[in-house]
C-alpha cells in the first residue's frame, strides 16, 4: 500500500503541475486541445489522490506499520472507527486530506463552472492547480505520508486520547475543508482578473463557493467549541486562541464576502471591493494554515515542531503579494457600473456590515501579532487576552447584529421614511419591549440587555417577514397557512434560507451572552448522602459505584437534582481509571435545557468514598449548539438549485416611488 | 500620486510589515515549541537523585524567586501553559492540596512554558492558584529540567534533591501521598 500511496501521490503532482502550465499555455496561444487536455489532468488528479487517500486507509486499517505515519498515529489496539481521526491527527495525513478535498472541489467548481465563465475558466484552472501543486510539492518532498520505517515495529504509538472524541470526527476536518475551500472563489476571482473580465461573470460561482466554504468554517468552528465544552472539563468553549482567531477570521472575511457579493449580483456594484474582500480572506485562511503548522504561536492546536512553518510563510508570503499585484494591474478595469444612491439603503448597510466584520478580524489579528511586536520593541511579550478582545469586539458583534435586523428589511437603492417605519417599527418595538420587559425583571447589566433587545429586534423582523409573505400568498392563491410558508421559502431560496442562517447566528448571541454574563461555577467535595446547592439547584450525591472493565475500572456517581424540593433529575458522571496507564478521563454530565444548564464533572474519587466535583450552571448555552444545524439547513436553502429564473436584477437609475416594497434579496 | 498609486503604498506596507513580523517571530522563537507536546497520561519516570539545579523566576503578578530559597521545603515544580487542556484539568486539585498543606514545610512552584503570559494571567485568576507562577520565557529552566511535555512535574526534597517526576495530570490523591512521602524522609 505504501507504494501504491506513494505512486499515486507522485502522478497528482506530475498532473496537477502539468494542468497549472497547461491551462495557461493553452490558453496563451490560443489551443483549446491544450486546455481541455489540462482540465482533463485536473480531474485525473482527483482520482490520482482519492487513490492515495485509499491507500492511507487500507493501511491505517491493516495497521501497516512499516509507513511510519500509522506506526505514528495508531497502535493495534485502536478501534477501527478511529482510522478516519488518525488519518489527518498528523502534519503529513491532513495535507493528503486537505489536497484531495481540494482537488474534488476544484473537479466540481470547474466541471459545474458557468457557461459566461469559459473564457476565464483556464486561469481558474491554473490557479486551483498551482495551490495543489504546492500541497502535492511538500507532501512529496517533505511530509510524505508513506515513507517508510527502516523496520517494522511491533505496535504502533497510538493515537493522541484528546482526538478520540466525537466531536474530533467533524471539527478539524471541516475546519480545513473550509479553510482551503476559500481557495475555490479566490480562483474564480483572479481567473476573472487575469483574464480582463472583471465583470460580474465570476459572481455565481464566487457566492456559491463561498457559501459553501462559510458553512464548513462555521460547522468547524462550532463544533470545536462543543468538544472543549464537553470534553475539556472546564465548563468554557472559547479560548481566542491563537489558532482558534486562526480559524475565526477567514470566517469573518468569507461572511463579508458574502454578503458584499449579493450586491454585486443584483446591482453590479462594489466589484473592486468584492475582489478585496476574497482577497482578504484567502489571504487569512492562509495565514491559517501557516499558524497551524509550525506558525510562530505554541497552541493546542498545532501540529507540533516541524520545518513546514518556512514553507508556509512563504506559501502566504506568495499567496498575498502576487493577486495583490494582480489587483493592481487590472485596477483600471475595476469600475462598478452603478453608485451608491443613498446611505438609507441595503446596499450601505452590506457595506457597513462588511466595515464591521472586517474591524473585528483586524482586532483579532491585532491581537495575535501584538505579542510579537511588544516582543520586538521592549524584548518583553505583552498578550491581549481575552478582556480585549471581549471589551473591543464585544460591542463590533452587536453592532453587527443590528444590521443583520436592518440590512435584509430596507429595499435596495434607496429608502423612504414610510418604508422605514412600515418595516423597521414592528421589530423595533419587539426589541425596546424585550428590554423593558428584562429590565423590569431585574436584569441590570447593559451589555446583556442591549443584546436580548437586538435578539428579538431582528427575530421580530424574521417573523414578520415571514408573516407577511405567508398571509400574501394565503390571500393571493387560497393556500393554506403551512404550504403557503414553505412555498414562500421555496420561491426565493437565497433570500429565506438566508433568514434561516440569521436566526442560527441569533441562537449562537443568545449562548454566548447567557455563559458571558449569567454563569456560576462551584467546587465541592461530597461524601455520599451529602449535598450541594448551586443557584436553585440542590444536588444530593448518592454514592459511587465501581466496576471493574477490562482495561479499566469505572467510578459511576449518581447525583440528584432537585428544585424547590422536587426531583428533577438523576444523573450519572462517569471517571475511569485505566491502572496500567494509570490514567484516569472524566465524562461531565451535563443536563441541557433551553434556560440553562447544568454541567457536573467530576474532579476526583477520594478513597474515603467522597468525589470533587465541578459545578457549573451556564445559562443559554443550548441555544448554541441547536444553532449549528439551523445554520446548516439555512445554508443549504440558500444554496438549493432553484429551477424557476433567478430574481431580475434590480432596474437601473429610476427612482422607487416612496413606499415601494423592499424587493426581493 | 494616483488613487492607484496610494492603493499601491498603502496594500504593500501594511503586506510588507505583516510577512517581515511574522518571519521576524518564526525565527526569534526557533520553530515551535509546543505542539502537540501534552501529556495527557500520568506517568511516572525513573530518575537519579541529584541535586536540582538551581535557577530563578520572575513572578507572574510582580517579585522574583529563586529555588535555593526554598531549601528545606518539599518543592514541587510544576511546568504548565494556559492552553494546555490537562493542565486546566487539574489546576482545582493543586490548588486544593496546596491548601491542605498551608503551614508546613511545603511549597509549590508554578513554570508557565511556552505560553502568551497575558492568557498565562487569566488562567491564574480563574483557577485562583495561591502558590507562586513564574513565567519562563526564554524556556531556559524547561531545558535544564528536560521537560517532555506539559503538565510535568519535579519533586524536590528538604534537602534540594530532585527526586521524582510525574508527567501527565495528577489527581489530587497522588500528589498528596507523593508529598507526604517526602515529607516523611
Amino acid at each position: 500500500m505504501a507504494e501504491l500511496g506513494a505512486i499515486s501521490l507522485w502522478i497528482a503532482l506530475a498532473l496537477a503541475a502539468y494542468s497549472t502550465i497547461g491551462s495557461v499555455a493553452g490558453k496563451l496561444r490560443l489551443s483549446p486541445a491544450l486546455v481541455d487536455s489540462s482540465q482533463t489532468a485536473m480531474y485525473a488528479v482527483g482520482l490520482a489522490l482519492l487513490t492515495a487517500t485509499l491507500s492511507l486507509v487500507v493501511a491505517f486499517i491493516s495497521r501497516d506499520f512499516e509507513i511510519a505515519y500509522v506506526a505514528a498515529h495508531s497502535d493495534l489496539a485502536m478501534p477501527s472507527r478511529f482510522t478516519w481521526v488518525a488519518f489527518y491527527a498528523g502534519n503529513e495525513g491532513s495535507l493528503l486530506y486537505i489536497a484531495t478535498i481540494l482537488a474534488i472541489m476544484s473537479a466540481i467548481a470547474v466541471w459545474r463552472a458557468p457557461e459566461k465563465f469559459k473564457d476565464a475558466l483556464p486561469y481558474t484552472t491554473a490557479v486551483l492547480m498551482l495551490t495543489l501543486t504546492f500541497f502535492l510539492a511538500v507532501m512529496a518532498v517533505m511530509a510524505n505520508p508513506f515513507d517508510k520505517l527502516p523496520f517494522v515495529p511491533l505496535d504502533g504509538e497510538g493515537i493522541n486520547p484528546l482526538l478520540t472524541h466525537f466531536g474530533m470526527f467533524f471539527h478539524p476536518p471541516a475546519l480545513m475543508a473550509g479553510l482551503i475551500g476559500i481557495t475555490v472563489p479566490f480562483a474564480f476571482a483572479i481567473g476573472s482578473l487575469l483574464a480582463g473580465k472583471t465583470g460580474d461573470e465570476w459572481v455565481d460561482a464566487g457566492r456559491v463557493w463561498g457559501m459553501v466554504s462559510w458553512v464548513l468554517l462555521a460547522g468547524g468552528l462550532l463544533l470545536g467549541s462543543w468538544w472543549a465544552y464537553t470534553i475539556l472539563g472546564w465548563g468554557g468553549f472559547w479560548f481566542w486562541d491563537p489558532v482558534e482567531n486562526a480559524a475565526f477570521m477567514p470566517w469573518l472575511g468569507i461572511t463579508a464576502f458574502i454578503h458584499s457579493i449579493m450586491v454585486q449580483k443584483r446591482r453590479g456594484m462594489f466589484r473592486m471591493w468584492n475582489i478585496v474582500l476574497i482577497n482578504v480572506a484567502f489571504g487569512l485562511a492562509l495565514y491559517g494554515m501557516f499558524m497551524n503548522r509550525g506558525g510562530s504561536v505554541p497552541s493546542v492546536h498545532s501540529f507540533g515542531a516541524s520545518q513546514l512553518g518556512w514553507v508556509f510563510l512563504m506559501f502566504l508570503a506568495i499567496g498575498v503579494v502576487v493577486p495583490f499585484a494582480i489587483f493592481i494591474w487590472r485596477y483600471p478595469l475595476l469600475k462598478s457600473v452603478q453608485n451608491l444612491d443613498s446611505m438609507l439603503s441595503r446596499e450601505a448597510a452590506f457595506l457597513v456590515n462588511n466595515m464591521l466584520l472586517l474591524a473585528i478580524a483586524f482586532v483579532t489579528l491585532w491581537g495575535t501579532v501584538y505579542p510579537l511586536i511588544s516582543r520586538l520593541t521592549n524584548d518583553e511579550e505583552i498578550t491581549v487576552a481575552r478582556p480585549f478582545y471581549d471589551q473591543v469586539n464585544g460591542p463590533l458583534m452587536l453592532g453587527l447584529i443590528f444590521l443583520m435586523g436592518i440590512g435584509p428589511l430596507i429595499p435596495w437603492r434607496k429608502a423612504g421614511m414610510a418604508t422605514l417605519r412600515r418595516t423597521l417599527l414592528p421589530p423595533a418595538v419587539a426589541g425596546l419591549a424585550t428590554v423593558a420587559v428584562l429590565a423590569i425583571l431585574g436584569l441590570h447589566k447593559e451589555y446583556a440587555l442591549l443584546a436580548f433587545g437586538l435578539a428579538s429586534f431582528v427575530t421580530g423582523g424574521i417573523l414578520m417577514e415571514w408573516y407577511r409573505g405567508t398571509r400574501s400568498r394565503h390571500r393571493s392563491s387560497g393556500e393554506n397557512y403551512a404550504t403557503a410558508f414553505l412555498r414562500l421559502i421555496a420561491a426565493n431560496r437565497p433570500r429565506y434560507g438566508g433568514y434561516i442562517v440569521h436566526l442560527s447566528v441569533v441562537m449562537v448571541t443568545l449562548g454566548i451572552v447567557g455563559t458571558s454574563f449569567f454563569s456560576t461555577q462551584r467546587d465541592v467535595v461530597l461524601s455520599p448522602g451529602e449535598s450541594a446547592v448551586v443557584e436553585d439547584y440542590e444536588l444530593v450525591f448518592l454514592g459511587t459505584l465501581a466496576t471493574p472493565k477490562s482495561n479499566r475500572t469505572e467510578f459511576e456517581s449518581t447525583v440528584q437534582v432537585f428544585r424547590d424540593g422536587d426531583l428533577l433529575d438523576t444523573i450519572r458522571t462517569k471517571r475511569a481509571f485505566y491502572p496500567s496507564f494509570n490514567m484516569a478521563s472524566t465524562n461531565a454530565a451535563i443536563r441541557s435545557t433551553p434556560i440553562e444548564d447544568l454541567y457536573i464533572v467530576p474532579s476526583e474519587n477520594l478513597p474515603d468514598g467522597s468525589v470533587g466535583f465541578r459545578i457549573l450552571v451556564n445559562p443559554l448555552i443550548w441555544w448554541m449548539w441547536v444553532a449549528g444545524p439551523v445554520m446548516v439547513l439555512g445554508t443549504v436553502i440558500a444554496l438549493w438549485p432553484q429551477k424557476i429564473r433567478a430574481p431580475a436584477p434590480v432596474p437601473s437609475p429610476r427612482r422607487f416611488a416612496a413606499g415601494h416594497r423592499p424587493s426581493a434579496a | 500620486m494616483t488613487k492607484r498609486g496610494w492603493i499601491v503604498l498603502g496594500g504593500g506596507t501594511v503586506i510588507s510589515a505583516l510577512i517581515a513580523i511574522l518571519s521576524w517571530a518564526s525565527i526569534s522563537i526557533g520553530g515551535n515549541p509546543g505542539g502537540l507536546a501534552v501529556n495527557s497520561d500520568l506517568v511516572e519516570f525513573e530518575i537519579d537523585a541529584s541535586a536540582a539545579r538551581d535557577f530563578d523566576l520572575d513572578l507572574i503578578g510582580g517579585g522574583t524567586v529563586q529555588l535555593s530559597d526554598l531549601r528545606g521545603k518539599v518543592v514541587m515544580v510544576d511546568f504548565w501553559a494556559s492552553w494546555c487542556p490537562p493542565c486546566r484539568v487539574e489546576a482545582p486539585a493543586l490548588a486544593k492540596v496546596y491548601r491542605e498543606f498551608q503551614g508546613q514545610p511545603v511549597e509549590f512552584l508554578g513554570v508557565d512554558i511556552w505560553d502568551n503570559i497575558g492568557d498565562a494571567e487569566l488562567f491564574l485568576q480563574q483557577e485562583g492558584q495561591a502558590y507562586p507562577n513564574g513565567f519562563d520565557a526564554s524556556g531556559v529552566v524547561a531545558i535544564d529540567y528536560g521537560v517532555r511535555g506539559i503538565p510535568e512535574k519535579y519533586f524536590i526534597d528538604r534537602e534540594g534533591i530532585l527526586v521524582k517526576k510525574l508527567s501527565g495530570p495528577l489527581t489530587e490523591t497522588t500528589l498528596r501521598n507523593t508529598i507526604n512521602e517526602l515529607l516523611e524522609r
